[in-house]
């Protein structure tokens, strides 16, 4: 008996170190992620390197930081398909759009089509075109979309105070901001509010960052009850213009996004938290890259839980107390 | 066969049983209200105890919230959604009343559950009397107060919320008072005496041919056994032989009626959730249920007509001896049933039983009456049969309610056990039928099938009734009620209602229909009435509602299934006349189980399809579908003699 447990003991030890340079050359031979970014890494980005982390995966991460400036991206792209990451991970509508096209009109000349490509922070994958229709797929991309529902978001509202008529100040320029804005006009008819659109910018000139306090003053004009930011770069690049011509007119603002509240002046959200959509997009990452999932067959997804959260100097600033029944589950932020 | 005297005649409120019972019902309902009064006011001290520390959490968990807002800089004054999380806290707990918070000069700044003014005449109330329609607690927040009120009723709401189980419990405590005092009297002081009369009579007229044969070992038996003994020397002297004379316990059949249905209908308001529960895994729990029910009534329609054909043979103790047993195995086993299909098994089982008990009981009373008392004799059955209708599921409901759903189907098969051991005493073995019954001839049921108005009667009428009945009643009634909320003992009660509406006006409906000779008319009423019911518990869904509907039907239904037996008879009053009234019966009551074994799986199809509130208005369309074309298709019947009626279930 004793004979055969130390059989058993030195058959395992001599098969461990014949196993032994095989997981070495895994160990040497990571995957090779390509991160396009555009303003840096933030906890996104967090999420997504620490699931790899967690699960003990060996992965290389090339930063590409456009750092704001979309001119930069056709340069990334021609990087890119010189030398072949195993996948490619795009950040926000902008550049996944740039990266991969829309479903119906990809250039190969211009789009990566041969590598997979997992997004993050797309607000409306559908409305874009970034994601096929529902029922059909694309081959080499999918990701995480990190807007709660638009529903869910006018209940969040009014969960706080009642909501009548919503402000939107948002880029014309931006295909999810229009998107967006569509929806939003749409689900006002259902839900019984009226949706006060604010663009800025059109076709001919760009968005003016000195425009935004002109916009919200018309808003409260109107009888706006909150500002509303939803995913629109633009104006979370000047967020805090919006929030203060918000202070400067007894408006408060929700947003759709985290950072807006967390790094912001946006009183209230409910957000998705950027490090579980990017622990999201890793779950996707490792089925393309370790189970060799084509991208195709895997689902573009949002999260199923989103965070209330309420940034309490701004209730303060415009004496809108949160109503009691929120500080039960809703996150705040002193 | 021995004969039942004519009943004398009485108003319905007339004669001396009447006034015993409601002597006995009131002295009964005195003495139970002031015992649960008394024993109410007895535990009030507990009760307090147990409310005063309710409200001690429910204040500490309002203060904490109050104190983190204020810890984060909300100022008390400008607290927003007291009014909700107030709400969210009544909603755990209805007793609670109003909450508020006060500043240090008493005036209210924020208030929940009733009005400002409201809450400060109360604790104004309190302060002045130290007794109000609200019990105060209150908590100190800094220089703010908090106070939350408590309904003082709620002290006795143990005594509320248990009254209709008290009132049911009280109504079963006197139905069976009744049937044991009618049995034992019957049996022990009726019978010998109306014996007693007879022997007494044939000495007076000298015939000395008669022997006092009712056994009793009491004053009554000793004093006949010594006129017995007398008869027998002086028939002697004069050269005859008298010969025992004795009457059937026809009474008997009243009690085991009323124990075979009570075993079954104890489980009644539960039967659809607890066999979606078991058959969930195999099927739609919904979809299960309906099944399991339609193969037990389909297994009644089919047994029925078989176990008449061999009751002759077998004789009615036996019979029902088997059809206890049977039913006694099949509720024990749907107590333990784990699946569809032993639970199909068991539920087979107590329809063959059901069917069984009921055939041995209706033969019984054949063979122990004569043309001139059947109808009473019937009658004896049928009303043990509606009494159990109506204590049935009230009391079952409780039982479940308490200890749960699998106890109360043990408790019928309890019931049903009982009535195999009281069958022996209570069936007279000595009665047999002396002549099978006629099997009735293709050629007749041909014919009858040809009597358009006959046709239309059971398709639109009798197959109908009894569909909506199980499918209604039975089978989407407890499923809506579970929806709105209602316990199980709520869900017996509205059972029952259809038994006690049936029972309560049955006797006034049967006489107007007699009177106007409008057998017809009641049909097409009751059918109105029918759909009138289940539309609107389909338009407007809910607790009174649904009891409403129940109520109709349980009037419908005593307005117009009497009535259909009569219309079939005097329908075929020719094919009567040639082939006898055998085959018109047959037909109605097979029609009529064949309806009640549809009606689960229909109501099933239909709760499944659109749901359960969409499943009674569409019941109900075809309630007002049929009795149109009833209407429509039975033309104007001329009036003529009238059959007599019986019960039917």
């Amino acid at each position: 008996m004793i004979r055969k447990i130390v059989r058993c003991v030195l058959l395992v030890g001599v098969l461990l170190v014949m196993a032994a340079p095989v997981l070495r050359a895994q160990e040497a031979d990571p995957f090779r992620i390509a991160l396009i970014l555009w303003r840096g890494e933030t906890e996104v980005e967090k999420g997504f390197h620490d699931y790899f982390t967690s699960q003990n995966i060996p992965v290389v991460f090339e930063t590409y930081n456009l750092d704001r400036n979309m001119d930069a991206m056709p340069g990334i792209l021609e990087t890119i398909r010189r030398d072949p990451p195993d996948l490619v991970y795009t950040w926000g509508t902008g550049i996944t759009m740039a990266a991969v096209g829309p479903h119906d009109a990809v250039d190969p000349a211009r789009h990566i089509t041969d590598i997979p490509v997992v997004f993050v922070m797309v607000s409306a994958p559908w409305q874009t075109g970034i994601a096929a229709p529902q029922g059909q797929t694309r081959p080499n991309v999918t990701g995480a979309a990190h807007i709660a529902p638009l529903s869910a978001q006018i209940n969040a509202i009014r969960a706080y105070r009642p909501m009548d008529r919503l402000g939107v100040v948002f880029n014309a320029d931006e295909a999810n901001s229009v998107a967006n804005i569509a929806d939003l006009t749409a689900l006002g008819q259902e839900m019984e509010f009226e949706v006060l659109p604010a663009p800025l910018g059109d076709g001919d000139s760009p968005a003016n960052p000195e425009d935004i306090a002109g916009k919200v003053a018309e808003l409260a004009k109107q009888g706006a009850d909150f500002l509303y930011i939803g995913p629109d770069n633009f104006i979370g690049t000047y967020r805090d213009i919006l929030t203060g011509a918000g202070f400067d007119n007894g408006l408060a603002t929700f947003s759709a996004t985290e950072l807006e509240i967390r790094d912001g002046q946006a009183m209230f959200g409910l957000v998705s938290r950027y490090e579980l959509v990017g622990r999201l997009a890793a779950t996707k990452a490792v089925q393309i890259l370790r189970d060799n999932v084509a991208p195709g067959d895997i689902p573009v997804e949002t999260l199923e839980r989103f965070s209330y959260l309420i940034r309490l100097s701004a209730a303060k600033r415009l004496e809108l107390y949160p109503p009691l029944p929120l500080l039960d589950y809703a996150e705040i932020i002193e | 066969m021995t004969a039942i005297p004519a009943k004398r005649k009485t108003g319905f409120f007339g004669g001396t049983i009447w006034i015993l019972l409601l002597v006995s019902v009131v002295a009964l309902c005195i003495s139970l209200v002031g015992i649960s009064w008394r024993a109410a006011n007895l535990a009030e001290n507990d009760l307090r105890i147990d409310m005063g520390k309710k409200a001690q959490i429910e204040i500490h968990v309002l203060a904490t919230k109050i104190e983190r807002a204020e810890r984060l800089g909300i100022p008390i004054p400008d607290l927003v959604g007291f009014a909700d999380l107030f709400a969210g806290m009544q909603a755990g707990d209805p007793d609670l009343m109003f909450a508020a918070i006060r500043d240090s000069g008493g005036m209210i700044l924020h208030a929940a559950g009733v009005s400002k003014t409201d809450i400060a005449s109360s604790l104004e109330q309190g302060n002045d009397a130290g007794d109000t329609s609200h019990i105060v607690t209150w908590r100190q927040l800094g220089a703010y107060q908090l106070v939350i009120g408590h309904d003082r009723a709620a002290l006795m709401r143990p005594l509320t919320d248990n009254l209709f189980d008290i009132v049911v419990v009280l109504v079963v405590a006197l139905a069976l008072s009744f049937e044991l005092m009618l049995l034992v009297l019957t049996v022990n002081v009726a019978l010998p005496v109306r014996v007693a009369s007879r022997v007494l009579d044939n000495m007076r007229d000298g015939k000395f041919s008669l022997l006092h044969g009712q056994s009793s070992r009491d004053e009554i038996g000793q004093f006949m056994a010594r006129i017995n003994a007398v008869i027998t020397s002086t028939a002697r002297n004069i050269g005859a032989k008298a010969k025992p004379a004795r009457e059937v316990r026809l009474i008997g059949v009243r009690m085991l009626a009323f124990l075979f249905v009570l075993s079954e209908e104890l489980a009644r308001p539960i039967m659809p959730t607890f066999f979606a529960e078991v058959t969930a895994g195999t099927m739609d729990g919904q979809l299960g249920a309906g099944t399991v029910m339609a193969i037990h009534l389909l297994m009644i329609a089919i047994a029925m007509p078989l176990c008449s054909l061999v009751q002759g043979r077998i004789g009615s103790l036996r019979m029902y001896l088997v059809g206890a047993g049977l039913a006694t195995i099949g509720l024990f086993g749907t107590a333990f049933a784990g699946g569809f299909w032993d639970l199909v098994i068991w539920r087979a089982f107590s329809g063959f039983g059901y069917a069984t008990t009921f055939v041995a009981c209706q033969g019984y009373v054949l063979d122990a009456t004569s043309d001139k008392n059947r109808t009473q004799g019937s009658a004896m059955m049928v009303s043990g049969i509606m009494l159990a209708d109506i204590c049935g599921p009230a009391i079952g409901g409780i039982i479940a309610s308490h200890v749960g759903s699998a106890v109360a189907f043990m408790m019928g098969g309890g019931v049903a056990l009982l009535s195999v051991a009281l069958a022996f005493l209570l069936i007279d073995g000595a009665v047999r039928g002396d002549k099978a019954p006629p099997v009735p001839t293709k050629a007749a049921f041909r014919a009858l099938l040809r009597n358009r108005r006959f046709v239309v009667l059971v398709l639109f009428a009798a197959a109908p009734a009894k569909l909506i009945l199980s499918g209604f009643l039975y089978y989407m009634v407890p499923f809506a009620l579970w929806q709105t909320g209602a316990n199980i003992a709520e869900m017996g009660r509205v059972i029952m209602i259809y038994g006690l509406v049936a029972l309560l006006s049955g006797w006034f409906i049967a006489r107007w229909t007699d009177a106007k000779q409008a057998e017809t008319r009641a049909v097409g009423i009751g059918g109105g009435l029918t759909a009138l019911g289940l539309i609107g518990a389909g338009l407007v869904p809910g607790f009174g509602m649904m009891a409403l509907a129940v109520g109709l039907l349980g009037l419908a239904h005593a307005t117009s299934i009497p009535a259909q037996l009569s219309a079939s008879l005097k329908l075929s009053k020719d094919f009567v006349d040639l082939h006898g009234s055998g085959p018109v019966l047959a037909v109605l009551r097979l029609s009529e189980r064949l309806g009640g074994a549809l009606g689960p799986i229909s109501g099933a199809w239909l709760v499944v399809t659109f749901g359960v509130v969409d499943a009674m208005l569409y019941m109900g369309l075809f309630a007002l579908f049929c009795v149109i074309c009833f209407e429509i298709l039975i033309g104007k019947v001329p009036k003529d003699t009238t059959p007599q009626a019986e019960g039917t279930k």
